[in-house]
Formats: structure tokens, sequence, C-alpha cells
């Protein structure tokens, strides 16, 4: 978090930084996954050993969301995307879905969102919603931020209580311009180069 | 007729002038690797994780080619023992993936091209009316001096790729510096931009027979986006 923070760094830095971030956030979800046992041989006895229990959907949201996709690649080799984009207009609180493109859902899917700044939390109420029409229980949903603003945080605990939230920094609050301070900065125009 | 005779024309320059040559074929790869990463995409029997491992290597394949095509400047370093010729980057890279396929190539590609400015492009052709709509786009500033690489594995019918050069020509873009990168094309998708923007390179691991009526590519391998995002 130190060096994502640290407005010096360069972007190749910022990207290599926030992968290794991303690594440690996937690990960290697997701890809140169901899983069930299973049995094996190895080459010499039988023996126990877990599973996931549920299919895995990854849920990134555009744009910077993507930059999290590869790393959680690894720990859920078999999990499906479902891509979605969406603007948020503050003033009439519409949301326009420029973007939504599911996998197969049901409530046997574990439901993995993938947005690096939670702020606000109005990007991310749009999404659970939208998972909550294709009959997604709240239980089986993990949100994973980088970094969390506490007005996002508790937007997404007073309608989704039973929503997990992974994230590595809870900060201070959000400046009138909606941006998380102390924060990163725009995390999508530091990693994609376009401030 | 016509389009098997322009095809043929675009290989014969590819093998007796690489470098000025608008369609390249990865050759720089080993032929049976790049063999071997499109017979696991192509075959619908490949499993999601398989055919996203795939992704990254031919990914790394055609990053690789994409380098040979983009001038470096020299530059003198030094060994542990002695002063020695190296190149470096001349121009800044942007790389352009078109939502939703594109963005698969991306994370390989930004191994190869590590300051390299990320732009994203998403439209949606309506095919009655051939009117595009963006639903996305954010370029990052262009000078004029990058080289754009354009990351989208499928050229069909060559609709979209059309629609995005023609905005970074309108954005500034210089367009003997753009790439245009596919896993597989359409012949037809080559002739089109062939026709419309010859200066830009296209580097690719197949070409295929055809389009069917549906504007897939056959053989092809389905739809990709479907297929590394498992949403078939």
């Amino acid at each position: 978090m130190t060096k994502l923070r640290d407005k010096t760094i360069s972007r190749a830095e910022f990207r290599k930084t926030a992968e290794q971030l991303t690594n440690i956030l996937a690990q960290e979800a697997m701890q809140h996954l169901q899983t069930e046992s299973t049995n094996l041989e190895t080459p010499l006895a039988q023996t126990t050993g877990l599973k996931l229990a549920n299919p895995v959907v990854l849920v990134p949201i555009l744009r910077s969301g993507i930059t999290m996709v590869h790393s959680f690649l690894h720990y859920f080799q078999n999990a499906t995307i479902g891509v979605v984009g969406l603007k948020r207009d503050e003033q009439t609180a519409q949301a326009h879905w420029y973007y939504e493109n599911f996998p197969p859902l049901s409530d046997k899917h574990q439901i993995i969102i993938l947005d690096p700044m939670l702020a606000t939390g109005g990007t991310a109420l749009e999404t659970l919603k939208k998972l909550q029409q294709h009959g997604i229980p709240q239980k089986k949903i993990l949100f994973v931020a980088m970094v969390c603003a506490p007005e996002g945080l508790q937007a997404v605990q007073k309608e989704f209580p039973d929503v997990k939230i992974i994230t590595a920094a809870v900060d201070e609050k959000l400046n009138k311009d909606k941006f998380i301070i102390p924060g990163l900065g725009d995390f999508g125009d530091r990693y994609f180069g376009t401030e | 007729m016509k389009t098997a005779k322009a095809i043929a024309a675009v290989f014969l320059c590819t093998q007796t002038a690489l470098a000025t040559d608008q369609l390249i074929e990865s050759q720089n790869t080993l032929r049976n690797g790049k063999e071997w990463f499109t017979t696991g995409l192509r075959n619908k029997n490949t499993s999601l994780s398989k055919y996203r491992e795939l992704t990254d290597l031919v990914a790394s394949a055609l990053a690789l080619e994409t380098m040979n095509h983009i001038q470096f400047k020299n530059i003198t370093i030094e060994t542990q023992l002695a002063p020695i010729a190296g190149i470096e980057e001349e121009s800044p890279v942007v790389l352009l993936p078109v939502i939703r396929s594109g963005l698969s190539l991306l994370p390989t590609f930004l191994k190869y091209y590590q300051n390299a400015k990320v732009g994203f492009v998403g439209l949606a052709r309506d095919e009655e009316t051939a009117q595009a709509h963006w639903y996305y786009k954010k370029l990052p500033a262009l000078s004029g001096k990058e080289y754009i690489i354009i990351l989208e594995p499928m050229l069909a019918t060559g609709g979209t790729a059309l629609l995005v050069l023609e905005e970074l020509k309108n954005s500034g873009a210089d367009m003997n510096k753009i790439i245009f990168v596919s896993v597989v094309c359409a012949p037809e998708g080559i002739e089109k931009i062939n026709a419309e923007f010859p200066s830009v390179k296209i580097i690719t691991v197949g070409v295929d027979s055809h389009l069917n009526d549906k504007k897939f590519i056959v053989p092809g391998l389905g739809d990709f986006g479907d297929r590394y995002f498992g949403t078939e």
C-alpha cells in the first residue's frame, strides 16, 4: 500500500505493486469461500483434501477492475468471468449500464466482485442490485477492493449486510470530489497512464 | 476468386519483403509452437483454464513479433567487462485493447511493454443500420509519435477494426505506426483494412478460410471472448 500511495513511483512499478497486492487479496478471498472435502489418492495412499464447494464467477468492474482479473485467474483457474461497466449520475442516482456480459448465473455460484477502489459505493450498490436480480444470495458475494472509504463501506453494509468486503486499507474519508483521502489517486489513470 | 487472389498476393509480399508488408504472420515464432497454440485454441474440447493458458502463450508470441516492427534506437551500455551496443524503445507505446476480447491479451503485452500507456475502446455495431455505438472510449493523450498496438483476438468482417482506425486517425495518430494484433483473421477483414488503411500492419498467427453467413470465422475458434470468459 505504501508504494501504491506514493505519487513518485513509476507506472511500471505501480503495476507490479498492484499485482502483488492483488495476489494477497486473492489468497485472502480464498479463506472466505465455502469448501468441501474430497477423496483422492496420492501415489501411496488414499487421503482426503479440500475443494471449492461452488463454482466461482469473477465480476470485474470496468475499467480498473480488469487489472485484477489475471492474478485472480491464477488462484481460480476455472472461474467464469462476468464483465460489467457502468456510470452513475450522482445527481439523479441513475445508473447507466454500458456493458454487461454475465456467464450463466444461479444461486449455486460464488461471486467475487473486483474493483480496486470503493469510494462512495454507488457503483458497488448498482452491481450488487444487479446480482440480486440474477438470484444471487448476498452470502455468496465477496467484494474485493484495494482501498475503501468509510462512506462506501457503510453504504454497502447498510443495504447488503451479508456481503463480505475484502480490502487492504480503510482510509479516512472522501474529499468533495469524491476521491478517497489519503487514497492513491485515480487507480485507473495511474495504472493505464491516462492521467 | 478476387478474395483468393488478393490474399495470395499478400502472402507473396510477406515472403519477399517482410518489413514493409502489411500482413505479418508470426513467422519468428517456432512454427510448431504456433501450430500448437492454435490447435489448442481451435479445439472445441479445450477446457476453460487450458484455453486461457494458451491465450497467454500466443499473446507472448504475438508481442515478440510486434517488437520486430517497432523502431528502436541504438544505445551503448556496459556489461561487467566491456561497453557494448544495445537498443531501447524510441517512441512511446500505447496498447489499445478492444473490449471485451482484447482485454485477454493485455496482461501479457504489459510484460513486454512495461511503460506502455493503455487506452480502451468498446463499440457495438448494429448490423442492420451499420451504425456504430461507442459505449466506451478512453485514449491517453496522443502526440503522433506513439506506436499504437491494437489488441483484438479476432479480425472477422473488419467493421470494428475500421471504426477504431478511423477514430485513431481523427485523434492524431500516425497511421504508419499502428499495428493491429489478432489471433485469427478472415480474409475479408484483412482486405478491408488493406483497402482503407494500407499502412497499418496486421500481425496474426492464422489467416482462415472465410466468414460464414453469421460472420463467424471458419474454421476459426468459435467466439474468442465467450470461450476465454466462459460466457458461452
